[in-house]
């Protein structure tokens, strides 16, 4: 059981919340300044919930928390500020998926957690649906 | 910087080796290695392992192993997801080169089959970023697989395009006695291989198996006393973003091109007069990337070097003479010990059907997670 941790990591699950750099550069998820950078060169951001496909797999071989499902879908997704994240994606079959398609976030169940079945929720990447 | 050699190597043969500890394989590449070398003049053990504490449960592998081998000496384990053994020769290299040093003994072991599939899985992933990529279900054959579909869509390629890299491991692996898979494979086979992480088929995918292996090296002053002493002339590492979107450019292997360079660099060596190669290939996009890294193929083309027969071992640049990952097996963390011990058979012309004439010069790469960390050494047949 690591609650803490999950609590911890709420905003960026949730909300997408990354960081912004004063001259324009987005990253996720949210974290202290590297070595050299001005302590208040990245303000808190949310990242753009749309992007494009950029690289996906369907992984039928899963390590022991997934194994129940036969197949999981993960992406890479470029957002539309420019910010790159991994996500599962979810809403679709891998017939569906072309590199390039837009996508949208969702919030959704990433499973159970310790001994107590903790669920955890966070962002998943769907296929965009029509406005 | 004192000059490094490489005295005894040995290792054991890649298998599922269910009745036998890490400790065990440990000991057998050990024994194998010192030979009949004073065990009382070995200063410093350094062990690669990346699953140990979670496969085996057993942490603290330096003391754990050193005692059991009867050692009293400096025991560190290394670790670095699969480039943990070649982190730890870069350790062993470090200690002789900087004096601190005459005698040490690196070893590289992984027990991976003490638990069911999705655990290894599972500890795999653990060389993958933990939150951002392993949390979310990703594991290190479908981070691989990211990169595959999106150099396939980059370079309008087909997947069976990577299936070469295959094919030339397997025809390798049938002469290495220690291999996991010493059978043939051929395209057609491969291209009708079932889909573990789309696009990556099964048999552009690893088995990960057990085994050791270990090397004892020395400085100048023992050097004359070895038959066939082999040098280290180059050796480096360098490290990129675990997380896989937080690289800047998906399909370059920043990790690998800047430890190759600064390797060949210490070597005074260009690229061309490296004889034999050994990268991480557990698939062929691994290969490929790394060649490309290297600079051995412009990107977007390092798929031909394997359809042009320029890795078999009559082509210009022999790759994976041993097997590779892929038929020797996947030694997770000792896989860096194993490639050298591999190549020093290969400098000592004692490689068998596997030997490639006159191969005086050979670099080995290993790679952690997906490159994150990237250890490059070249070796020399040495005049003493």
């Amino acid at each position: 059981m690591n609650l803490p941790k999950q609590w911890r990591l709420k905003g960026q699950r949730y909300r997408l919340e990354g960081q912004r750099h004063s001259d324009g550069r987005v990253r996720f998820p949210a974290q202290p300044a590297k070595l050299g950078e001005a302590s208040d060169a990245w303000q808190p951001y949310q990242l753009a919930n749309t992007g494009e496909l950029y690289s996906w797999t369907a992984q039928r071989s899963n390590r022991n928390e997934f194994d129940h499902e036969p197949i999981v879908l993960v992406g890479m997704i470029k957002l539309a500020d420019g910010c790159m994240i991994t996500a599962q994606l979810t809403d679709c079959e891998p017939s569906e998926l072309q590199i390039g398609m837009a996508m949208e976030a969702v919030t959704r169940s990433w499973g159970k957690v310790g001994d107590d079945d903790l669920l955890v929720y966070g962002y998943k990447f769907r296929p965009k649906l029509a406005d | 910087m004192n000059q490094v050699f490489i005295a005894g190597t040995a290792c054991t043969a890649v298998r599922e080796h269910y009745d036998r500890s890490l400790l065990d394989l440990a000991l057998e590449a050990l024994h194998g290695a010192v030979g009949s070398l004073d065990p009382s003049l070995i200063q410093a053990l350094y062990v690669g392992n990346a699953l140990g504490d979670t496969l085996s449960e057993q942490s603290q592998l330096g003391a754990y192993i050193a005692g059991a081998a009867g050692l009293n000496c400096e025991a560190v384990r290394v670790e670095a997801a699969g480039a943990s053994g070649a982190l730890a020769l870069r350790q062993g290299y470090l200690a002789i080169a900087s004096g601190q040093a005459d005698v040490v003994v690196v070893l590289g072991v992984e027990k991976a089959t003490d638990k069911l599939d999705a655990a290894l899985q599972a500890a795999l992933a653990l060389g993958l970023d933990g939150e951002l990529e392993r949390a979310l279900g990703l594991t290190l054959t479908g981070a691989w697989a990211l990169l595959m579909q999106r150099y396939l869509h980059e370079y309008q390629l087909p997947a069976t395009a990577f299936a070469p890299f295959a094919v030339n491991a397997h025809a390798n692996g049938a002469g290495n006695r220690h291999a996991l898979y010493r059978f043939a494979i051929n395209a057609q086979k491969w291209a009708n291989a079932g889909q573990i992480a789309e696009p990556l088929n099964m048999l552009d995918c690893s088995t990960v198996a057990d085994g050791a292996a270990a090397v004892v090296l020395v400085s100048q002053r023992y050097a004359r006393e070895i038959a066939q002493p082999i040098a280290i002339v180059g050796s480096a590492t360098s490290s990129t973003n675990v997380a896989l979107a937080q690289r800047p450019d998906l399909l370059w292997l920043e990790a690998a091109a800047a430890s190759g360079n600064n390797a060949l660099q210490q070597a005074k060596l260009k690229r061309d007069a490296i004889n034999i190669i050994e990268l991480s290939d557990p698939h062929g996009i691994a290969a490929a990337l790394s060649l490309e890294a290297l600079g051995y193929a412009e990107r977007g083309h390092a798929t031909q070097l394997a359809a042009e027969g320029v890795i078999a071992k009559d082509g210009a640049l022999p790759l994976a003479t041993a097997g590779g990952y892929k038929a020797r097996g996947d030694v997770g963390g000792a896989t860096g010990v194993y490639q050298v011990v591999e190549l020093v058979a290969q400098l000592r012309g004692q490689a068998g059907a596997n030997q490639i004439a006159n191969a005086k010069t050979a670099l080995a790469q290993c790679l952690g997670g997906v490159g994150a960390t990237a250890v490059t050494h070249i070796l020399q047949v040495a005049e003493v």
